[in-house]
Parts: structure tokens; sequence; C-alpha cells
């Protein structure tokens, strides 16, 4: 894993020496401080704190704490005595030059989707709303004439639904005009039972050349933005201008959820940001500058957000409601029976959902007995590989790097841990690095990109994720014992190791980090190592990680034994065999 | 320093509580009223069963101003069926009439909408704490403020709650069916742990006004929310005992009357989970929540195997410590019965 920085032509131009990132999230909020030092930037220290202590605490204080720990790492004071942060730089080595910040604390942005055709502007605006901290509270259809005469249907929905913003698509550019005029009508009337300050705002994302009517007609009613029509042809989509409206209707909730956000805001001169989009910044760059398909999935309390760059595609995906913690506050409650297929031991239904429920009254909290541990493991699995196929990336593709970030994967007692969640979640196929982001480098270099890109790429290159070892993954099936890789290492020193890893198992093969080796591998019958290797015999280097090259001989898409107590064996030496 | 999670357990604090409607409405008190919990602060009537007449359509007028055919003044009645507009057609032949599709009140005129409102649904907002209006907030609500007994909890449903606190069952104990009875009806009831259904389900029967246990087994879960009995769980869930200082405190306030509120924790709502039992005010002030820990604090164990118990802390060791093979970063905690564990800050809450 390489992370090509670009060296800037004129190097003694920049001014930029220290950067301070921010993020404060729903339960923990983290500080890190990136400096130049000796010519390069480097990741100097990182704090993490609490967002709020206590019930009712603004959430800056959480941001403030985790600066404090920032500061009593480095000994070096970054709040003033009012506990605003220095900016820029003093001459006593006190402060820093920039600050960025990024976000993901307050709730969910609440939308309500108003369209016309179910296949059609409905489903691309469903789309639409998959932008970071936006969840879809309901959908309304305007194709059935009786909704649009019944005013008072629709006044009850808003008053029960209580939504941020009302988002109205509908009709290609050369649709027809009626129903959406006549849907903007009835929703205008309908809010008027509404008082001004409690109106959502209407979000409009349709026919392009209704738009002067649609702000006439509902001007009066609501405050009105207009995005281009989200889907301008039968065969055309437009997504992105109306995701980043509602991205931006998120920020400006924020402040009004908690005004000390406003203050944050005021902290820097760089805009804040969604913590999710500083995650995509970051993952874009990866992928596009190193040329590599990488997938980075943050697993947060509230929230699980995948960001994705596969070739040119890149996709971002923040699901709120799905994280760690969610079942405490509403969120969808785990199926025990889901959770059971990752535990290698019998734990109760019941015991289970307790694990999960408690984990959700208290997120700040980590499993400390080994049952907890093993059902916060199997929460975690069943949390990401449900935000995978959410984000529409199934399980079973390539990737040349994989990136788990969020406190709970970084906190875990052991890294394989952490590799073999990742493995069992995502299942990729081939070669690919496998990383943890414990420190929440990921979002931070995402926006500090925004103030120094060349302080990003180079912290990315020396300072970033924790590697956890290359995974080497094979597509197919075979009888259990057969063999299904004979792999041939060639290290770095020159010696040379042989290894034969059967079907149905996972393998641990020494490379220690920093350490580079030559794989040569060729797959039993049955077995591939996915379409970027299809030759008998494939060659390629391997980085060494805390845990190693790791081969997964389970073979895609993974089976575990139906019968209970023998799925349990198959995962308990699972566990065994990484270590985990 | 780590600043871990505070958990309120006091005999005396001073509590504030906005009580504020959604939308403006009229507030009913005044700065320095005493209030009851059940007393209502403020209200509104929401707009409801709005019906709108598309004039214009209903009358074929050539433009939008509809006034000159409005048979009807805003605010006057009117029946299903009866004319809201008129056009008289020439010579007094071929009129058309836009009528009322059900009994409401003329409640705006929008263009050429004329839209009517049924009976206006009323939302009205409880002081929920027993105590003194110290903020008037200008078409929303009020402030609340009293003395009191605070037990701040980590989980709950079933929204908001007022009774007399019933002690019912041990602090280690679950909530037994028999032990629920007609006694209970207006009280809110104070066990160790939530594990049958049936219990529950009495209790919502008899009338009682909400429940206060140490926890609840997931298979009550379901019941706890159908139910609607405001619940707060102080630990969690499972069979982990309620804490020896909430349930001491609750205990000793039994027949004192409590506010409670259930609802799930987390930094999306403004407010967690808790109990609140006005006491008489006192001169001196009331003690400050813990500010940072220190060796002697009091601590209550969120997670792990001693979940729930509550400790001193006797060492803050300089270097992390193994736990289950991972070095953690915590304090070494005396708990109750003498037992000397080291515990992770993300697993403690300072109480006070």
């Amino acid at each position: 894993m390489t992370f090509q920085a670009e060296t800037p032509k004129d190097d003694s131009a920049r001014q930029v020496g220290s950067i301070l990132a921010v993020d404060c999230g729903s339960v923990f909020s983290r500080a890190i401080l990136v400096e130049r030092v000796e010519g390069t930037y480097r990741l100097v220290a990182c704090g993490e704190a609490l967002t709020q202590a206590a019930t009712g605490e603004e959430v800056l204080a959480g941001v403030r704490r985790a600066i404090q720990r920032v500061a009593e790492v480095t000994g070096r004071a970054l709040l003033s005595e009012r506990g605003f942060p220095i900016v820029p730089e003093r001459a006593d080595g006190s402060g820093v030059d920039a600050l960025v910040a990024t976000l993901s604390a307050p709730p969910p942005l609440r939308v309500w989707l108003v369209g016309l055709v179910e296949e059609q502007s409905l489903a691309s605006g469903m789309r639409a709303c998959q932008a970071p901290y936006a969840t879809v509270c309901d959908v309304l259809s305007l194709v059935d004439p009786a909704v649009l005469d019944d005013v008072g249907g629709l006044t009850a929905r808003l008053q029960r639904l209580r939504p941020d913003v009302v988002f109205l698509v509908g009709g290609t550019e050369e649709g027809a005009e009626g129903p959406i005029r006549r849907g903007v009508e009835a929703l205008s009337l309908a809010a008027l039972a509404l008082s001004e300050e409690a109106r959502p705002v209407l979000l409009y994302g349709g026919n392009s050349r209704l738009r002067q009517t649609v702000e006439e007609i509902a001007g009066p009613a609501y405050r009105v933005l207009a995005v281009e029509n989200v889907r301008p042809s039968a065969e055309r989509e437009r997504l992105v201008p109306a995701q980043n409206a509602l991205e931006g209707l998120y920020l400006e909730k924020a402040s009004h959820w908690d005004p000390s956000l406003d203050l944050l805001r005021s902290w820097s001169e760089h805009p804040l940001q969604t913590t999710a989009r500083a995650l995509g910044h970051t993952v874009r760059y990866l992928g596009l500058q190193a040329g590599m398909d990488v997938l980075a999935v943050d697993l947060g309390a509230c929230t699980t957000t995948v960001a994705a760059q596969r070739g040119q595609a890149f996709t971002l995906r923040s699901l709120p409601g799905l994280g760690m913690g969610a079942w405490g506050s509403g969120g969808p409650k785990p199926s025990p029976e889901r959770l059971a297929l990752w535990l290698p031991e019998a734990i109760a239904p019941e015991e289970v959902l307790e694990v999960a429920a408690t984990l959700g009254a208290h997120p700040c909290t980590m499993g400390q007995v080994g049952r907890e541990l093993l059902v916060e493991q199997a929460l975690a699995r069943e949390c990401i590989a449900r935000a995978l196929e959410r984000a529409g990336l199934r399980p079973g593709l390539p990737w040349d790097l994989v990136v788990g970030c969020g406190g709970f994967l970084g906190h875990l007692p052991r890294p394989s841990q952490a590799a073999l969640i990742l493995l069992d979640a995502l299942q990729p196929v081939g070669v690919t690095v496998l990383a943890v982001d414990a420190t929440f480098l990921g979002p931070a270099l995402g926006a500090v990109a925004s103030v120094e890109p060349l302080a990003a790429a180079q912290v990315l290159e020396q300072d970033a994720f924790l590697k956890l070892g290359t995974a080497v993954c094979l597509e197919g099936r075979g009888r259990e014992g057969d063999l299904a890789l004979r792999v041939r290492v060639r290290y770095e020193n020159g010696d040379t190791l042989g290894v034969e890893v059967r079907a149905g198992t996972l393998e641990v093969i020494p490379l220690a980090l920093g350490e580079r080796a030559e794989l040569e591998l060729r797959p039993g019958r049955g077995f591939n190592l996915g379409p970027a290797h299809r030759g008998r015999t494939t060659r390629v280097y391997a980085d060494g990680g805390v845990l190693g090259v790791v081969v997964d001989a389970r073979g895609r898409p993974l089976s575990l034994p139906a019968e209970p107590g023998a799925r349990r064996q198959k995962v308990q030496e699972w566990h065994w065999a990484l270590g985990a | 320093m780590w600043v871990p999670r505070i958990t309120r357990v006091t005999e005396r604090t001073i509590l504030r509580r906005e009580r504020l409607l959604p939308e403006p409405g009229e507030v009913l008190v005044q700065v320095g009223d005493f209030v009851q919990a059940m007393d209502v602060v403020a209200r509104l009537h929401l707009p409801s069963h709005i019906q709108a007449v598309d004039v214009v359509r209903d009358l074929r007028l050539r433009d939008e101003d509809i006034r000159p055919y409005l048979t009807k003044e805003l605010g006057e009645t009117v029946k299903a069926g009866e004319p809201l507009a008129v056009r008289r057609g020439p010579l007094g032949l071929g009129g058309r009439a836009a009528r009322a599709p059900a009994e409401g009140r003329l409640w705006r005129i929008v263009g050429r909408w004329v839209l009517l409102e049924g009976e206006p649904r009323p939302l009205e907002v409880r002081a929920y704490l027993r105590g003194r209006v110290v903020r008037v907030v200008e078409s929303r609500g009020a402030v609340v403020e009293t003395q009191a007994a605070l037990v701040e909890g980590a989980w709950g449903t079933g929204g908001e709650g007022y009774g007399v606190l019933k002690v019912v069952a041990g602090r280690t104990d679950p909530l037994d069916r028999a032990a629920v009875d007609i006694s209970c009806r207006g009280s809110v009831v104070v066990c160790g742990f939530l594990d049958s259904a049936e219990a529950l389900q009495e209790l919502a029967k008899v009338q009682a006004q909400g429940v206060i246990a140490g926890s609840l087994r997931a298979r009550v879960l379901a019941v706890a929310e159908e139910v609607g009995l405001p619940l707060v769980v102080t630990e969690g869930f499972g069979t982990a005992p309620m804490n020896a200082d909430a349930y001491a405190l609750l205990a000793q306030h039994e027949g004192d009357e409590v506010s409670l509120l259930g609802c799930a924790p987390g930094v999306h709502a403004q407010r967690g989970p808790e109990v609140a039992i006005p006491v008489p005010e006192s001169g001196e002030p009331a003690p400050e929540p813990p500010a940072g820990v220190a060796v002697g604090a009091r601590v209550r164990v969120l997670r792990g195997p001693h979940m729930g118990k509550v400790g001193v802390v006797q060492a803050l060791p300089l270097h992390p410590q193994p736990v289950d093979g991972a070095p953690r970063w915590g304090a070494r905690v005396q708990l109750e019965g003498g037992e000397l564990v080291f515990v992770p800050w993300n697993n403690l809450a300072l109480m006070g």
C-alpha cells in the first residue's frame, strides 16, 4: 500500500505549519494534530473524549476535552483560558495555524419524499436521499388524485412526521406539469397548519421548467430551495446536486439542534464538513491517486458510513440508525438468530439481545468479558454487512484496500478480531490490504486536505492507518480439507516459505509490519483469486502487518454449517486460526 | 485526564426543566407561580381535519379573487353541504355554489382556496415537576425549577409519569406478579429488575403510574413498550440489580411524589431517562455535580462482570492495565463488599 504524495513546486510558499482537525461525533469527539516536522507533515498526537459527559451538556464540551487531551499529550497550549482554540500559532509554540472541523453528532435530517411515479422519480428521489445523515421518514406518491384533494390528510401527516425537509421530485424535463403543480398547491395549503418556524424546507428536485411556478406557489408557505431535476429523463439521473443540498441542510440544522455548534463553525475559516463527506474525500483521494479500489467502513455508535472508490465510481453512504449503539435509541433491532451465526459458543438469544441493548443504553462502553465481546463483534459484522448491502455494494468484491474505521474496530482487544470482522462481513476476493483507523485519521485527513492537501497526503503516506496485513481471499468452493491454495513466500532477506492452505480454513503466514514479500499463489481446483488474477499462478507483492498475510480459503460466498453445533465449532476454528 | 460519563444520583440538586410547546401557543403561568407536576403550563390548538375547497373551480371563476362570492366570514361555522360561496347567474338563473364537504369553521382564505377546520386538536404541556416558574418563554411555555432528589437512568420508555413512590421489591429482586395489587394504583413502583411481562401488564391494569427498575430482561421489552407505562431502568438490560445508591435514595423517599421520564438515552435526546423527587427547599447550596475523577470519587460500573455495582476510586494507574488481553486506561475501584477491581474508563460513571 503506497500513498503517493504530490510535492509542491514551491515548497517555501507554504505557510501552514500546524493543523488541528476536530470531529464532533454522536458519542465520542476527537482531535488530531498534524504538524510540519523537518519539512514533512506528520501526525503528532490525537485525543478522544466523550462528546457529552453529562446529560444535556453542550456537545462542544466534548470537542474541547478532545483538544485538551492533545494539549496534555504534546505539552502545547491549544485552548485559550476562555476555551477558544488558539489560531494562528504563536511565537511561544502555543496554538495552531489552522483548524478544521467535521460533524456527525446531530440527529439525522428527516426527509419526507414526495414524488410521482414509484419506479421513476420516487426511485431517484430515494437514491438522492442517500446523502450523508439524511433519513427518509415517509414517502408519498402524488399519482393518486385523491391524495391531492385530501389537504387534511397532508396536514395531519406533516404534523405527525415533523420532517426537516419536504423533498419534492417528479416529472421529466418534457413531462406533464399538472400533477406537480397540484401537488405543490396541496402541500402549501397543508403547511399553513404549522407555524412558520415549525415548517420544513421545501426542496424541489423535479421538472426544472416548473421551478419558478413551484417557488411562486410554495413561497408563501415554505422556504423553497431548488436543485436540478433528479430524473431529467427516464434514462438519466442527476443525484449529486440534491445530495449536496440535503447535506447542507443537515449542517444548517446542526446549529438549531445545539447552538454551541455555531461556535464550532466560527472557530475555523474553513467550512464545517460532515464526517462522512470528509472520509469520502480521503477514500476518493486514495483510490484515484494510487489507482486502487478502496473501501472504508466507519462503524459508529449511531451511524455506519460506507465510502468506496472503485475504478472511477465513487460511493458514499451513511446510514443513520445502523450502528453499534443504535439498538437502545430506537434503531433497527438486530435479530439474535442473525447474530448467533457468528458466535463461537452457545449464548441464549435473550442474553445476546441484552448485551446489544446494554451497549445501546451505554454506547460509550466496551465489552469486558468474553461473551460480551463475542456478541459485540457479531453485532459489528451484522452492521457492516447490512451497511454494505444498503450502499449497493455486495460482498465478494475485489478491493485493494479495506479500512475499518471507528472506535469499536480500533479499540478491540486484538487486531485479529478486527481483521476477522472485516473478512466475515465484507468477504473480499483476491489480494486485499486490511487496515484499521482507530484515531479518526480517515475523516480528519479529508478535512485537512481542504486546508493543505500536501499535509493530508504526507500523513496518509507515513502515519496513516494501522496495517493489519494482506488478505489473500479465494473465490469458489471445494471439499473441506482439499487443497485450496499453494503459497510460496519469498521474503526480502531471501528466505522462502511454502504453505498449503486447505479449503474451509484460515491460515496466517508471518510477515511483519513494515516488511514486504513476494507471494506466488497457485489456487487449487475449484478456487480462484477473482477477476484480477485469472492465471493458474499469480505473483503479487504483499505488505506485512500486525497479523502478517492472512489466507482466507473459506470460499465465496462464505457459507456456514446449518447445524448450530457444527457452525459454532467452525466459527471457533476461524477465531483460533487468527488468534481472534 | 479522561472525563468519564457522569450519572447524577443525588439527594438534592436544583432542577430546571424547559416545558415548551412545539409551536407557539398560549402560556398559562407567570414567573413566580407555584405549580404541581400535573398542572398545564402551556397549550395550543393544532388545526385538525382541514378541508380545502377550490372556490374558483366550483364557481367556474375566471380570476382568483373569490372574496366577493363568499357567503361566510372567517371564523363562522358551516354545516356539511352548506354553501360557502355563491355565484349568481344572469337574472338569477344558473347560479353555482361552493359547498362545505364537512362541518367546520372557516379558517383561512388562500388564493382560490377556502380552508375549513374541524375541531382543533388540543396540545398541552404539563409542569412535569412540582416547583416554581422561574422563566416564561413567550408563546411557548415556561421553565420550572425545583429542589429535588435526582436519579438518572440508563434507558427508559413510556414518556413522562407522576405518582407516589412505592418500593415493592428488594434491590436485587425481580418484580413479582404477586406483589402487584390495587395498592399500586397511582404509584411509581421500585424493584430490582423486571423479568415478568405479567407483572408489568398487571401494573398497567391497576393504573400504576410508572416503574423504576435496575434492569430489564429482553423478554419483557416488547411488553414494556406496548403497555406504555413510564419506565426507567438505572443500569441496563439483563438481571443486574439497581445500584445501591439509587435504591437507597428511592427507598428513603417512599411515599413521596415523584416525576419520571422514560425515554431512550443518547446524544440526540436533549434529556435522558430520570427520576426526580421534589424535596423541601433548603438554604444550603445543593452539592455540585462531580467535575472530574480523583482518588476517593464515587463511581458506578456500567458494563462487564460488575455492572451496576458502586465503588470508590482507590487509584489511578499511570499506565494502561490489561483487560481481556488489551491494555486499557482506567481506575482501580473498591467495590461495595470490598473487592478491588480495575475498570476501564469507558465502563465507569462518576456519581454524585
